[in-house]
């Protein structure tokens, strides 16, 4: 970690991050905040001994990206994390949810560890031609919402947008949790190559901001990809409401607010919750927290469901995480993708 | 047996790790008092303990994260029962070291003690425990017309409780006084784990030793804050930010008297210099704020009609102290975006210099307001003398002022020089006529002063201390009392 003493030391501990850290507000331990985990870091640079409590610390973090957001000195408290999980990897401290994670990606080739084709919810064979843009689909989307992603594909193959023959997991979850991503980044990236395209469109938050950081490739929302084309779309205006969670890593990690906004008030009424955008909360879902540490992730779940206004049909957000999780606490949450299928003629 | 005192006192970031060592272990009564998963010895939880914002550290061997006042008196019958050290902490974003467990002991994370419990606006007060973060409880009473007035710039990140236990103020107090002028009652475990309460629902009493007097600034070194029942004020009608733009520090200095010479009580006379204009700049590039020597924020309040009386005697004095530009920013929400900044600067400093860290320390001088220009010119001679860089900023309405340097805090000369100049800074502010600290309190970091600055008086603390604390179990070795 000596490497990443100037990094470390940039935290002037002034605490501004500890009040807006989802996982310190639920369990209150100053290790399970960012300042806390910049400390422990530092403490690392000097041989402060392993612990339980340092491990659950660095594991705790849902990388939602409000410390980064808030900090006013620069320091970058989730990056750091990040490279101290990867460390305790490389120490052999591997949590379970490290390691099941891991054989899920590298057993099957997606997140959920589902051995069926990624494919199987498209009823024609991949077109193997050459596509300047390329929908990727992404986990979630090809294994849990195949009758929303035929229907999306439905609309982009009129644009001439193609998919990957082989597409594997972009490695976002891998990623989080410090585990190595070289080889998936390597496929998509050959496979991307072999398809011609310059353009990834993609639709799920944590795909969007793993090509945005660590591929090479020129990436853009399918949000952003419908609203340049609202006009040529045929979607039908809903009678409902719905509020907009802005997931963390479309909005905070790379501030993409507007066209899921222009789109949804596109198809339907949007009210906005209590706090949006670059000061929206966390579902708690990120960084493994769901996976290794449910309760917490539940809780911090439920924290925010405290700022969706009343009387909504839907939360409609882009995220397969922020889905799932508020959906397990009873909130009706819906994709972005799902809520334009909704709206299709 | 009794708990041996250990002293693990190490200086920013003096790499090492101390092992602590315990004589005694009270490590399952305390987990019969506050549940298994309240109190922890993981060697990570207490490195992070270890600190707070300053630059001081030191390992306690447990945290205690209690979540009422029985708990907590509990614990402290405990301690004193060990003679363990005991040492309150809120969020920990004190930067005098007054968290820091200098003799090793219990912290006591008080953060989880958050509730607003009441709000009673017809008695114009609220009862809150002492972990409830500043900024949340005037959020809590915006819907309500009210707010508490004493605003630091910590505000969005420091509890009731400890901006109490130091004596907290902040950019609002020149016009609304610090934060004993808001403490009604408190209740406090004392250290032999009696509950006491200081004060009443009143909003005067002339019954006795002001109590809460004495708690306030006392730095748990006499007690633990457990709920503390608080004056509110109204929001007023109106409120109006003038800024004046000097290519003069000293002429800036001397126009804070000049302002307060007209009659005019400012709610906030914030002062920077050229380096805080920079660092405002770069966190907050919207501001735009002209490249210049210093800039006075003047901030008025009261009704419409009045605030635009006052900003023009204001605009009216600036410019015959030579400000060039001088104008008001208008909108709320464009002040709002104003004071954000200013409160963040401090740390903000490491944005300007990105291969060195802000360090606090000498941060927090107070000087008579017409010393101002006096200050201002020893701070330039210091900052010139050792060639270094003190961004100077802070609440010139009431002559305390801030100075930030930042360093390679892995360059041992550098940090050696900065504790000389830290030095420098304190005793030039008491030269001055002025106080060691206007608002961070003492904790362990300044404790060296103490005598130079109250001499008797500090006699009648220690007395004080002993009194209540015979044990001396109550933060330890803070504020200069032993």
């Amino acid at each position: 970690m000596k490497q990443y003493l100037k990094d470390i030391v940039k935290c002037v501990k002034c605490g501004r991050c500890r009040t807006v850290c989802p996982s310190q507000n639920v369990l209150g331990w100053e290790s399970s905040g960012p300042r806390g985990r910049m400390l422990m870091a530092l403490g690392c640079t000097c041989d402060l001994e392993m612990s339980r409590g340092m491990i659950d610390g660095f594991l705790t973090c849902t990388t939602c990206h409000q410390c980064v957001s808030e900090c006013p000195s620069g320091a970058d408290p989730l990056e750091i994390t990040r490279v101290v999980r990867r460390e305790l990897i490389d120490m052999g401290h591997v949590a379970p949810h490290q390691i099941e994670i891991m054989n899920r990606v590298s057993g099957s080739g997606n997140s959920l560890g589902d051995e069926s084709p990624r494919t199987s919810w498209l009823d024609i064979p991949v077109d193997a031609g050459s596509f300047d843009h390329i929908y990727f689909v992404g986990c979630l989307a090809s294994y849990r919402q195949q009758e929303t992603t035929a229907a999306i594909y439905s609309i982009l193959r009129q644009f001439s947008v193609g998919l990957l023959e082989d597409e594997k997991c972009c490695g976002s979850p891998l990623y989080r949790l410090g585990l190595d991503t070289s080889e998936l980044i390597e496929h998509n990236s050959y496979q991307i190559k072999k398809a011609g395209a310059h353009t990834v469109i993609t639709e799920c938050a944590g795909c969007y901001a793993m090509f945005r950081g660590q591929y090479e490739f020129n990436v853009v929302h399918l949000s952003e990809f419908l609203s340049d084309r609202l006009e040529q779309l045929p979607l039908k205006r809903l009678n409902i409401t719905v509020s907009y969670h802005d997931p963390c890593h479309l909005g905070r990690f790379n501030k993409l607010y507007d066209a899921p906004r222009t789109v949804i008030n596109h198809i339907c009424t949007l009210e906005e919750m209590k706090y949006s955008r670059e000061k929206a909360g966390c579902c708690g879902g990120g960084g493994g927290v769901r996976l290794g540490y449910p309760e917490l992730s539940s809780m911090v779940a439920k924290d925010l469901a405290a700022n969706i206004p009343q009387g909504m049909d839907y939360v409609v957000t882009a995220c397969p995480l922020c889905i799932r999780n508020l959906s397990d606490i009873g909130i009706k949450t819906i994709d972005l993708a799902e809520l334009v299928r909704m709206s299709m003629v | 047996m009794i708990y041996t005192r250990k002293s693990d006192r190490r200086e920013d970031f003096v790499l090492n790790i101390s092992s602590g060592g315990l004589s005694v272990d009270i490590f399952d009564e305390i987990r019969d008092i506050v549940t298994l998963n309240r109190v922890s010895r993981d060697p990570a939880e207490l490195y992070c303990y270890s600190y707070d914002a300053s630059y001081i550290s030191s390992t306690p061997d447990y945290v205690v994260m209690p979540h009422s006042t029985q708990e907590v008196s509990a614990i402290v019958k405990l301690a004193s029962q060990y003679r363990i050290p005991i040492v309150p902490r809120g969020a920990g974003t004190g930067l005098s070291g007054g968290a820091v467990p200098i003799s090793g002991g219990i912290v006591l994370d008080m953060s989880r003690m958050n509730k607003l419990q009441k709000i009673d606006i017809p008695n114009l007060q609220v009862l809150v425990e002492p972990g409830l973060i500043h900024a949340r409880l005037n959020s809590a009473l915006e819907p309500y017309g009210f707010f508490f007035p004493p605003d630091p710039g910590s505000s969005e990140m420091c509890t009731l409780g400890g901006f109490i236990a130091n004596g907290g103020s902040g950019m609002r107090s020149v016009k609304y006084g610090t934060v004993t002028r808001y403490v009604l009652d408190l209740e406090i475990v004392l250290p032999d784990g009696e509950i006491i309460q200081t004060g009443s629902m009143t909003m005067k009493s002339a019954s006795g030793y002001d109590l809460n007097a004495l708690m306030v600034g006392s730095e748990g070194t006499l007690g633990i804050i457990t709920a503390a029942r608080l004056k509110i004020h109204p929001i007023p009608k109106a409120r109006k930010v003038v800024l004046a733009h000097f290519n003069d520090l000293d002429a800036a200095g001397r126009a804070v008297p000049a302002i307060m010479g007209q009659g005019i009580v400012p709610s906030a006379c914030e002062l920077m210099d050229s380096t805080t204009i920079q660092a405002l700049n770069i966190y907050d590039p919207d501001l735009n704020i002209p490249e210049c020597e210093a800039l006075l924020l003047i901030e008025v309040d009261g009704t419409p009609c009045s605030i635009d009386s006052d900003a023009v005697d204001i605009t009216n004095c600036c410019r015959a102290l030579g400000a060039f530009d001088i104008n008001t920013a208008g909108s709320v929400l464009e002040q709002q975006e104003i004071w954000k900044a200013r409160r963040l600067v401090g740390a903000v400093m490491t944005r300007l210099y990105p291969d060195k860290t802000r360090v606090y320390i000498g941060e927090d001088i107070a000087v008579p307001l017409s010393a101002i220009p006096a200050m201002l010119k020893d701070i330039r001679s210091i900052s010139s003398r050792y060639n270094i860089t003190i961004m100077t900023y802070g609440h010139a309405g009431d002559g305390n002022l801030h100075t930030g340097m930042a360093i390679d805090i892995l360059d041992k000369y550098q940090y050696e020089q900065l504790k000389q100049v830290a030095d420098d800074i304190h005793r030039a502010a008491l030269r001055n006529g002025g106080t060691v600290s206007g608002e961070h309190g003492i904790g362990c970091v300044r404790e060296i002063y103490m005598e130079q600055e109250h001499g008797r008086g500090l006699d009648v603390m220690k007395q004080i201390k002993k009194a209540l604390d015979p044990h001396n179990i109550m933060n330890p070795q803070k504020v200069g009392l032993e």
